[in-house]
């Protein structure tokens, strides 16, 4: 574990009791300068780690609730005629934070969902024919009731996408939950390092070297996925350059300057399974699949 | 007309085409080509789209039509022809019936066999090169049509490569492959003899000395007789009529007797001498022989005459390996062969009968009558020439007291002519005499501008050699045409040796003369003994069952150098060297049943040892924290091979500890 | 006889599924390709062997020589067409659904070597009349399913006569392909279940307008919205600006059930809601089907569609197959 990475870590599992791996993977996926989306029921902690998370790292921060009657502009903002100015001034949305939590984007029509991705893949939003830049670093965090729930626009595959990990927070083990009854749990978060800091961090996850033959890896799972019946939704490019980058994160954070096939592993399954799919819409299986493909490609070979 | 068709096969097809047939125009009827010109128009038109493909009606019709023709044209020339001009055609009517892959196979499989005809034909290197270069042309075809993926150029690069790597192959066949005896007769093709003909006019021989083809070559085991002993005989001719020689009925019904299996014996005496003869095909069954010689092999039968005769005619280039043993007289002659020998015409000549009369009368021995007649043609004005004036009727007396100049045949004849007349049984001998011996090469070369006639005499009791051309010009004996008649010598003839007298020259000709009679011996005429020679210089001396047993172990050995070029083995990628060690490491605890799953990575894997058996955790971990470093860091050069050394260290101590 | 043929066929086909076993991936080495001289081969041997007796009757070594180096270049040729097909490594990819009675496209994607190709790629069951289509490295290869449910297409034979036409080298394959089948769609008129047939009148349009149906109440104005929209009273009033917003009507899902279908039999009942999904779909209306205990929930679109239909492909049948 990379030192200065370590206290971030111990911060944030004592808020989140008994979630490291999910946590960590949360952490990859920020250094990696991609989006998370957490799918999980309502009160497992999610806005817990976004809070956590931008505290910790000491960035701003703000919820917004999705719901059915959302419109682009109570996200992205709105110019507002100023009858005294006799001119549109320009009302800065939510989105203009460093960590966003859209929690429950899957209640949000369509239209609003596709505004918020669309900012979050370019870093900047176009209104009145005026552009302006996302903050750096910027981090959605969107939460998503399962799909089986009614009243819902699940997020179409072009659009997840969009973020580079999916991981489910799940239950906490009864350990955890009993610490957390007992009040072991940190209420108070402090900041820990600042925004350059990360930024420079950032910059090292890139500086990751990857050697010929974890790429090589790499391109063979995406290809297994891509010829083979039992995906059905085969693994984009973008797909694989986002695997490399969070691959490259998670290497950078357990202390090393190269890549292993290890590292390539511990993020597949947060990284490919909501890309992969499942057959005949059965939830059950999904995780599965990328395992399927774990254990269909030789790391060695 | 099918998908598959395209403008690169019909090229191709028209370049094979063309280039078989008009390597066998001299064999071919010109009806053919006429027959070739309309079925490719029809076929070119079929392309273009302006004619429809002709019915199987059609094509009948044509076959038959064209068989029939051809048959009542070529029947003539023989059964071998006539088979031959079939394939042909059925090779030139698949231009009309090209719609399936089927047909382009059926074209190339003709276009072999036609190969095959054309080697009957012709068979010097660059000959051979061709029909092979045609046969490679055929697979090309048959290439194109199932190796569409590649570019033409890559279609002929496999293909030599194709051809290249079954040449060892075919060369090891070639070599170790017991030949078979001929089983059964095959019409042979008819075809002009060459060389000396069995009549003999003045001027014949004229003819041939402007030739500088070759006629044989020969190579000796006991070294080469001496230029003035290489008298080759190859007929005798014992009848003159109306200024002509010719063989007597006699020799005729020993030539039918001998087709029909009788033999002449003679007792040989003294040592023998063996020699090879590697004949130019001349399509006649003389055969040349140094006197006496008798063959080796069973085609070459002896006559009564000491002359040389094969079963069948020489149409190929033939090695025969004939016994000659130069201290056994020719003795044969009987009563009715004495006559023949003597016979005259009645009258004519008056001349010479009156100066033979004349010596007659001096009552001298057999011998001095002899060198009296051969003194008087190296006395007086005879000149040595091969453009003699013209004779008048009386040929002998024209030549003897008119023109004095003459070739060797007015000579012989006229030197015979005076032995009859003086009671000597004595007749005309044609063949070859001299040579040019290639001392480097060890053969012997004689062409047809070296054909002579010469005399024999039975006198003392056997038949005796006179050469009156050697009284006039002793150079011809010695030295050969050239230096005897360096003016005349091949004046028609353009070929290389005309231009000997360049250094540079006749060392090319030289070269090109050593190589082609190699090519004769070892290649054209590569047979069982030659065969068995081989192997005994290169393995010693083996059986048979020895020489089985070795074809079958090099055939072996060819096909599994075939199969390794195939599959070549050792592309197979190379496993880097830490990933030799890991699997080493693998080794040691797959035995204990830890085997690496499936998508198990080095780390976990070692990970998972390390729980198992606590006693090498720490080595093992150190394994796969090395390794990781060794293949996926990112390091120098010299600090991957200190990681990789540890690597092997650990590795050795682990195997150690586990033992 | 014929009993003796299938004999030996069943005993191939247990072979091949030993030996070969369905796999969706499956690399060509010698332990699983076949190879025998084609009648051009045979053709050509024969003539080697007619060169051969040419060449010891006429006592000529060259056409000796010439009958050997054809045969040499069969042995060659031999080699070379195994190793034109062996090492190639085929993926085989999902094929789209289809409905019954249309041909469905089985992709498969070959990897090999530059200079290997000249694949030839057909199903062992014959009578389809459609080739491949070969693109790139792509293989579409088609063949007709004739019922719904998952089809599959047998075992896939790919052969070479590589280089010279030869020799036939050649694999059976099963890759393990699952094509989805949707039943033939039999005209009708929709049937909807008897608690939506009220609403059977205005089907399909009121979907069509939607989120133009009632005034829900006034939003702040965003650039880019209709004009028509605009709450110009508001603006009048000088209380900036707003726009009508307008809500879809909720509750108008229709029902599609297979029990108030008229067809005679199962196959024509599920023929005829496979149309009645299409129709529909087309209209974009918001359905949901009910296939005996089998729900699936409203919705509209694609999705929705496809779920339908692949419901329908396989209702009633053994879940094993896939």
């Amino acid at each position: 574990m990379r030192k200065n990475v370590s206290p971030i870590l111990s911060q944030l599992n004592q808020v989140i009791l008994g979630k490291e791996a999910q946590v960590e993977l949360a952490l990859v996926c920020l250094l990696a300068g991609g989006h998370l989306l957490i799918e999980d029921l309502p009160g497992m902690g999610k806005t817990t780690l976004a809070q956590g998370l931008a505290t910790t790292l000491g960035l701003s921060y703000h919820r917004v609730q999705f719901t059915s009657d959302m419109l682009p502009a109570d996200i992205l903002g709105v110019s507002i005629f100023d009858p005294q100015k006799q001119a549109f001034h320009f009302h800065k949305g939510p989105i203009f934070n460093q960590v966003l939590l859209a929690d429950e984007i899957n209640r949000a029509s369509p239209k609003t969902q596709s505004a918020l991705l669309e900012a979050m893949a370019e870093h900047q939003i176009s209104i009145d024919s005026e552009t302006y830049s996302l903050p750096e670093p910027f981090f959605v965090i969107a939460t998503q009731n399962p799909l089986d729930q009614a009243g819902t626009f699940p997020l179409p595959e072009s659009q997840l996408d969009r973020f580079m990990m999916r991981i489910e927070l799940g239950f906490p083990n009864m350990e955890a939950e009993l610490a957390m009854l007992q009040g072991k749990q940190f209420n108070q978060v402090s900041q820990v390092i600042d925004t350059a800091e990360l930024i420079s961090m950032q910059a090292q996850v890139r500086e990751v070297s990857a050697s010929a033959s974890v790429l090589n890896y790499l391109l063979r799972l995406v290809a297994e996925s891509r010829y083979n019946a039992t995906y059905p939704n085969p693994l984009s490019p973008r797909c694989s350059k986002t695997l490399l980058q969070a691959a490259k994160a998670k290497a950078w954070v357990a202390g090393r300057d190269y890549l292993l096939p290890d590292d390539v592993q511990a993020v597949f399954p947060a990284v490919t399974d909501h890309r992969l799919g499942v057959l005949g819409g059965a939830q059950s299986s999904g995780a599965a699949l990328s395992e399927t493909l774990l254990h269909a490609v030789d790391p060695l070979a | 007309m099918d998908l598959f068709f395209k403008r690169h096969h019909l090229l191709l097809i028209l370049l094979c085409y063309l280039a078989t047939t008009l390597s066998l125009s001299n064999q071919i009827h010109w009806l053919i080509f006429v027959l070739a010109v309309a079925c490719i128009g029809w076929r070119v038109g079929i392309y273009f789209g302006r004619l429809a493909a002709p019915s199987v009606m059609v094509n009948r019709v044509a076959a038959l039509l064209g068989a029939g023709v051809l048959m009542s044209v070529v029947f003539s020339q023989g059964l071998f022809s006539a088979m031959m001009h079939l394939i042909v055609l059925g090779y030139t009517l698949k231009f009309l019936e090209l719609s399936a892959r089927r047909d382009i196979n059926v074209f190339v499989c003709t276009g072999m066999v036609l190969i095959a005809v054309f080697f009957v034909f012709e068979t010097s290197v660059m000959m051979a090169l061709w029909g092979v270069l045609l046969a490679v042309l055929h697979l090309g075809l048959a290439l194109s049509l199932y190796a569409e993926h590649l570019s033409a150029k890559a279609q002929t690069r496999y293909l030599t490569k194709l051809v290249l790597i079954s040449f060892p192959l075919a060369l090891m066949l070639f070599v170790l492959l017991p030949r078979l005896p001929p089983m059964w007769k095959l019409p042979l093709q008819n075809q002009a003899t060459t060389g000396l003909s069995e009549t003999v006019n003045p001027g014949d021989i004229a003819e041939l000395s402007r030739s500088s083809a070759l006629a044989f070559r020969a190579s000796f085991a006991q070294g080469v007789p001496p230029a003035n002993e290489r008298y080759w005989r190859v007929m005798t001719m014992d009848q003159y009529v109306q200024g002509q020689w010719s063989q007597s009925e006699s020799i005729k019904s020993a030539v039918r007797l001998a087709e029909r299996g009788s033999r002449f014996n003679v007792e040989v005496a003294g040592t023998a001498q063996s020699y090879e003869l590697i004949l130019e095909p001349s399509f006649q069954t003389w055969l040349p022989s140094l006197a006496v010689s008798n063959g080796q092999n069973n085609r070459a039968n002896l006559l009564f005459n000491y002359t040389l005769r094969n079963d069948i005619p020489i149409t190929q280039r033939s090695m025969l390996r004939f016994s000659y043993f130069p201290d056994t007289p020719i003795r044969y002659l009987d009563r009715t062969m004495r006559q023949q020998n003597l016979l005259l015409p009645e009258s004519g000549n008056e001349q010479t009968r009156a100066w033979a009369a004349q010596l007659k009368q001096e009552n001298l021995s057999p011998q001095q009558q002899i060198s009296r007649v051969l003194q008087r043609y190296a006395g007086e004005n005879f000149r040595y020439t091969l453009r003699p004036p013209p004779l008048g009727q009386e040929q002998i007396d024209g030549f003897l007291f008119g023109s004095q100049a003459g070739f060797c045949v007015h000579y012989a004849s006229s030197f015979v002519y005076i032995m009859r007349l003086l009671e000597l049984p004595a007749r005309m001998v044609t063949g070859y005499q001299g040579g040019e011996w290639d001392g480097e090469g060890g053969f012997l070369t004689v062409r047809q501008y070296d054909a002579h006639a010469w005399a024999e005499v039975y006198v003392d009791g056997r038949w005796q050699r006179f050469d009156p051309t050697a009284f006039v010009a002793p150079d011809r004996v010695e030295s050969g045409l050239e230096s005897a008649l360096p003016n005349e010598f091949l004046a028609g003839d353009l070929s290389l040796i005309k231009f000997r007298s360049n250094a540079l020259v006749n060392q090319l000709y030289l070269t090109m003369a050593k190589f082609d009679y190699v090519w004769a011996v070892w290649v054209l005429n590569y047979d069982n003994q030659k065969q068995f020679d081989l192997i005994k210089r290169w393995f010693g001396d083996i059986d048979f069952f020895a020489q089985i047993w070795l074809f079958i172990g090099v055939f072996i050995a060819i096909i599994t150098l075939m199969v390794l070029w195939s599959l070549k083995p050792w592309q197979r990628p190379t496993l880097a060297r830490e990933d030799k060690l890991f699997m080493a490491l693998h080794g040691v605890f797959s035995k204990q049943g830890l085997e690496r799953l499936p998508g198990e990575t080095v780390t976990d894997y070692c990970l998972r040892i390390s729980l198992v058996s606590p006693k090498n955790a720490d080595q093992v971990m150190n394994f796969s924290r090395l390794y990781n470093r060794v293949k996926y860091a990112d390091q120098t050069s010299m600090q991957n091979e200190k990681d990789y050394l540890k690597l092997s260290l650990l590795l050795k101590l682990i195997r150690r500890r586990t033992k | 006889m014929l009993t003796i043929r299938k004999w030996f066929k069943q005993r191939f086909d247990k072979w091949l599924k030993k030996n070969i076993p369905p796999n969706g991936k499956i690399t060509l080495t010698r332990n699983n390709l076949f190879i025998l001289p084609t009648w051009f081969g045979a053709a050509y041997l024969v003539t080697c062997f007619t060169l051969f007796l040419l060449g010891t009757n006429y006592q000529n070594n060259l056409i000796l020589f010439l009958s050997f180096l054809l045969s040499s270049i069969f042995v060659s040729c031999l080699l070379a067409s195994h190793k034109n097909m062996s090492g190639l490594t085929l993926y085989a990819a999902n094929p789209e659904p289809q409905f019954a009675e249309q041909y469905i496209a089985f992709p498969l994607k070959i990897e090999h070597r530059p200079e290997q190709g000249q694949f030839i790629f057909a199903f062992q069951q014959d009578g389809d009349g459609l080739d491949a289509l070969i693109k790139d490295q792509q293989v579409l290869i088609y063949r007709q399913a004739l019922r719904r449910g998952y089809f599959n297409p047998g075992r896939l034979t790919i052969s070479s006569v590589f280089p010279l036409g030869l020799f036939r080298v050649w694999t059976h394959v099963d890759l393990n392909w699952q094509g989805l089948v949707y039943p033939k769609p039999i005209e009708s008129a929709v049937v909807l279940d008897s608690d939506g047939a009220d609403k059977q009148a205005d089907l399909g349009r009121s979907r069509t307008q939607a989120g133009f149906d009632e005034f829900a109440g006034l939003k702040t104005y965003q650039i880019g919205e209709s004009l028509k929209s605009v709450a110009w009273k508001q603006l009048a009033q000088g209380r900036g600006w707003h726009s009508k917003a307008f809500e879809q009507a909720q509750g108008s899902a229709v029902w599609l059930n297979l029990n108030a279908q008229t067809g005679r039999d199962l196959e024509t009942k599920l023929g005829q809601l496979t149309a009645q999904v299409l129709t529909l779909d087309e209209q974009n209306a918001l359905y949901g089907l009910r296939l005996g205990t089998h729900e699936i929930a409203p919705a509209q679109g694609a999705q929705q569609r496809l779920t339908c239909l692949a419901a329908l492909a396989t209702y009633g049948l053994n879940k094993a197959v896939m």
